[in-house]
Formats: C-alpha cells, sequence, structure tokens
C-alpha cells in the first residue's frame, strides 16, 4: 500500500491508496494522485470583472470564469459551498472542457480573460496551468481568485502564467483561520507576497464578519501590512457577510462596520479601499487619492462613469492610478 | 399489581435511556472517526462512485503534479519540482 504525499499546499495530506487529499478531488489510485476533475469544471459563467472583485484589472470586461467541485479550506461561511466542499463524484452537474475547448469556448464569448474562481483554484491546480498556457499563448489573460493558501513553489511556477489576482485574507489572525477556515494565516501572507514578487497585479479581499473580525485594531495592523509588504496602491476590498452555510447565527455586516474598516484602512495609508456587496456604496467608485475626482463610478458590477485617461492617469492631476487598464 | 406496572414502565424508561445512549455513542464515533481522517489529511470517499464516474467520463484519471511517495524510514524526498 503506497501513501503518497502532495506537495501542493500547506496541509501536505499523506494520502493513502484509495483515500483523498483534504480537497476531497487528488485521489490515490494505484500508487499515482489522480486529479479528478481535471477538464471537468462543475461551473462556467460569464461575468463582469467587478464581481471578481478586480476593479483595477481591465475595467468592465467580460471573464470567463470556470470552477471544479472541491476546496482545501472549510469556511464556515463558504457562499459556494454546494461546489467547494464535495468530491467531484458528488457533483450532479459536470461539464467536459479540456484546456484547449475551454479557451476557445472564452474566445467565443468574446472574453479577453478567464478567471480561475469559485470554489479554490489551488485544488484544480494542473487544470488551471495547462489551460493558462493555452490561453496565454491565445493572447488572452488569466485571473486567479483564491483564498491563497498553497505552498510556494508551485505557486511561483503558476505565477508566471497569471496576470491577476483577488485574494481573500479572510482576517489577520491565525486563530480566526484555524477556527473559522480550517486554515492557517502565515501560507495566505507568503502567498501575496510571492504574487507581488513575481509581478502579478494583486487585489485583496476581506470578508468582514460581525463580532468574528471586524476589530477595528486588527484591521488598522492588516492595511498596515498590506501597505508595507503589496504597497499603498494595492486595492482592498472590504466585503459584506451574509449568513449561510454553517454560520447563520450572526447577522450580515452592518453597513456602518464596512464604513469604519474603510476609513481605518485609508488612515493606515492605503489609498484605494473599495466596499463590496452594498448596492450604491460610495466605496464602490474608485477616486483620486491625490484630488478626489470621481475616476470610475460603480453601481453594483456595472460602470456608470469611467474618467481615467487612457494610460490610466487622473484627468484633472494626472496621477497615475496603478493597475492594469488596457 | 401497581407495583408492577410501575417498574414495568421504570424498565422502558431505562430501556429507551439505553437504546438513546447507543445511538449517541455510534454518533460520536462515527464524528471522531471522521475528524481523525481530517485532521491527519486525507478523506474517506465513496471509491465505488468516484471509478464508475471515472468510467463513464464524468471524472478524469489526469496524473497530478506536486506529490512524491511517502517512503517509511528514509524520509520524504524532494526536489521541489513537479512530477508526472
Amino acid at each position: 500500500m503506497s501513501t503518497l504525499v502532495c506537495e501542493l499546499c500547506p496541509r501536505e495530506c499523506e494520502i493513502p491508496e484509495g483515500g483523498s487529499g483534504d480537497c476531497r478531488i487528488r485521489v490515490n489510485l494505484g500508487g499515482k494522485l489522480r486529479a479528478t476533475t481535471y477538464g471537468r469544471p462543475s461551473a462556467i459563467h460569464v461575468d463582469p470583472m467587478e464581481k471578481k472583485p478586480l476593479y483595477h484589472f481591465l475595467p468592465g470586461s467580460p471573464v470567463f470564469s470556470i470552477a471544479t467541485a472541491g476546496c482545501n479550506l472549510h469556511c464556515l461561511n463558504c457562499q459556494n459551498w454546494q461546489l467547494s466542499q464535495r468530491g467531484g463524484e458528488e457533483m450532479e452537474q459536470i461539464y467536459r472542457a479540456d484546456p484547449r475547448e475551454l479557451v476557445e469556448l472564452a474566445r467565443d464569448q468574446s472574453c479577453e480573460s478567464i478567471a480561475y474562481t469559485y470554489s479554490d483554484p489551488v485544488v484544480f491546480y494542473e487544470y488551471v496551468y495547462d489551460t493558462s498556457e493555452i490561453a496565454r499563448a491565445a493572447g488572452l489573460h488569466n485571473v486567479f481568485i483564491t483564498a491563497g493558501y498553497i505552498n510556494i513553489p508551485p505557486l511561483r511556477r503558476l505565477c508566471g502564467l497569471l496576470d491577476a489576482t483577488n485574494t481573500d485574507l479572510k482576517a489577520f489572525d491565525d486563530r480566526f483561520y484555524r477556527e473559522t477556515n480550517g486554515g492557517t494565516l502565515q501560507p495566505v501572507l507568503d502567498a501575496l507576497v510571492t504574487f507581488r514578487e513575481e509581478g502579478v497585479w494583486v487585489e485583496v479581499t476581506n470578508l468582514l464578519i460581525p463580532t468574528l473580525n471586524d476589530d477595528l485594531a486588527m484591521i488598522r495592523r492588516m492595511a498596515k501590512w498590506i501597505g508595507r509588504e503589496l504597497g499603498t496602491g494595492t486595492p482592498l476590498h472590504f466585503s459584506r457577510f451574509h449568513p449561510q452555510y454553517r454560520m447563520r447565527n450572526l447577522p450580515p455586516t452592518p453597513g456602518d462596520t464596512l464604513d469604519r474598516a474603510r476609513a481605518e484602512a485609508m488612515d493606515a495609508g492605503l489609498k484605494y479601499v473599495y466596499v463590496g456587496n452594498v448596492l450604491g456604496h460610495e466605496g464602490n467608485s474608485t477616486y483620486c487619492p491625490v484630488d478626489g475626482t470621481l475616476l470610475i463610478e460603480r453601481v453594483g458590477y456595472r460602470i456608470t462613469e469611467y474618467n481615467l485617461t487612457d494610460d490610466g492617469r487622473c484627468p484633472l492631476c494626472s496621477e497615475q492610478i496603478p493597475g492594469i487598464w488596457q | 399489581m401497581r407495583r408492577y406496572f410501575r417498574h414495568l414502565r421504570d424498565m422502558q424508561l431505562l430501556g429507551l435511556v439505553g437504546v438513546t445512549l447507543v445511538f449517541i455513542g455510534f454518533f460520536l464515533t462515527a464524528q471522531l472517526q471522521q475528524l481523525e481522517a481530517e485532521g491527519s489529511g486525507w478523506r474517506r470517499i465513496d471509491l465505488e462512485l468516484l471509478q464508475q464516474r471515472m468510467e463513464s467520463g464524468d471524472l478524469s484519471d489526469h496524473e497530478a503534479v506536486w506529490y512524491h511517495l511517502k517512503t517509511e524510514g528514509a524520509g520524504d524526498v524532494r526536489d521541489g519540482e513537479p512530477r508526472r
């Protein structure tokens, strides 16, 4: 009986024959590790880039978005638990699309980018890697929407094919990660730094859950860390929590909690701090950090006003706004 | 007669408590086994169903990268490169 050690994520699961990793989809069959959802996505949609959310990366463009079953975290508040907390064999809906077909589908839908998203693309790494290679050769962008719970060598290898990431930093607290997500904080911080070192455009999302990770002192520490390690121009998205899955006992995040978090992060030095999941909030829009000019107005995922110059500058003061705009 | 029925009711109650305790015991044992598997970083899966769905083409047998064989005594071998 051969036991395999998966090196992909910090769990480093030791998988006996016939078992799967903690992610449910990497299975030891006959002494070889099988990526059982390779070429078998369970979710395929065309979304606006703003839904990822990526606000400083090709704004308003459609992005071909895919996911397979499985995840290497187990968040009590998971929004996609029907997809992420199940193995491939448990899924009713499975499409068949090898990497080349996926790229063709994306082009048929007039998408400039492919997003690996919804569950966590870390666990379907091989599918992401092979698709990204073909997409890059075809002139498409690759977008990685992740919780960043991955070991550094595989991540570094993948980064050469990625254009942008939105990485979910769930809290700046290891205990929160252990109790709410079934993971640990440090590997996520290491992944974020690796993305920056490898030249991948980085945006960060932090979902604020009342009483669990909405402490302003912790938010300040997180913002300071982002400013120091990733740069003060890194967009940070505070997202509103809605009770679901195994966390139905807490209320949705109050609006003033999101406002206070945004103010705290901006006070700590971050220039682009957004509020998500709240329709019509002023924190959905992008403003010039120098003169406060409204640069991109968003309502939900829709862009209602766009004032940036072609090269991504403020039209009044010419401040360069960091991002990939075209 | 009354004492006999009271005794019978006591026995029924005791039986009910016993059955409940057995159920709780089974539930806790199953949960602990599940936690034990999760804590050690792997999961038991429905292998028969998995193989059926692989044979039908719903799932893939594509070989993963980034893994190695756990070798007893010699320690784990790593070279930092994925292997197919």
